[in-house]
């Protein structure tokens, strides 16, 4: 399955990308999805302790079973006001 | 951090209240019976600059309120002791609003809150500039200032907003 992964704040300049495709056995997970993340961008994995996660619009954790044409973004801690 | 448990936007159902017996119903609990369920909102999120005055003109307010407290936050000359000239601020946005209006919900919940307003400025804001405004009215000031002191701190944990500092 594909997902579409967005990046936001300086997150972009660590992947040197504001978007990508990655392409996912079904019944994969966030995680899973991190885990490739993280092998392709080793500057993201250094986040991975601050990195906020959404499906869509709504915040989602590692856990959680992605389905085909999810939209995940990935981001830093938010900063607004 | 996962907002799944906090919710989805609650639908907007409305419910026949009996009226409470007995004399002394205190003021706000007769305003969220009548009130509560139609809260209103007002959201914008855009690089257009905030303009305080005109957003003072439009406030319209009912007999039942008491309370209107309002918060500017602006940009300070400094961040982390180093000067700026600006601040960069980026969004989400789709998701930046849909954050905002659960805030929203939850302020619908907690407090008989009669309106909510709030004005997020992204892109350049210079220094001295409002980069943020929001409004809260209520029949009383406690739980307009907890609804707005409430809206602010969670606005920093939830809401997608990114600012980079413009060095100078």
């Amino acid at each position: 399955m594909r997902i579409n992964v967005s990046f936001h704040s300086y997150f972009k300049e660590l992947t040197g990308c504001s978007q990508t495709i990655e392409e996912l056995l079904s019944g994969s997970t966030i995680g899973d999805l991190l885990t490739r993340l993280h092998e392709r961008f080793p500057k993201l994995a250094a986040m991975k302790r601050s990195t906020l996660i959404a499906v869509g619009v709504e915040y989602q954790n590692g856990s959680y079973v992605l389905k085909d044409g999810d939209e995940v973004s990935l981001f830093p801690p938010v900063q607004g006001g | 951090m996962n907002r799944t448990e906090r919710g989805q936007p609650c639908p907007r159902i409305l419910i026949s209240l009996r009226k409470p017996r007995g004399q002394g119903c205190p003021r706000s609990v007769r305003f969220m019976q009548r009130s509560k369920q139609f809260m209103k909102r007002h959201l914008v999120i855009s690089t257009d600059p905030i303009d305080e005055a005109a957003l003072v003109r439009d406030r319209s307010i009912s007999a039942d309120l008491g309370a209107v407290v309002y918060f500017a936050g602006v940009v300070r000359g400094a961040e982390e002791s180093r000067a700026i000239s600006a601040i960069d601020y980026e969004v989400f946005q789709r998701m930046a609003e849909h954050q905002f209006h659960l805030l929203f919900d939850q302020i619908e919940k907690r407090w008989p809150v009669a309106s909510v307003r709030l004005v997020h400025r992204i892109g350049n804001v210079k220094v001295s500039e409002p980069s943020l405004w929001v409004e809260v009215t209520a029949p009383h000031r406690g739980e307009a200032f907890a609804a707005c002191q409430f809206l602010i701190d969670e606005m920093k944990r939830f809401v997608p907003i990114w600012k980079k500092p413009q060095l100078v």
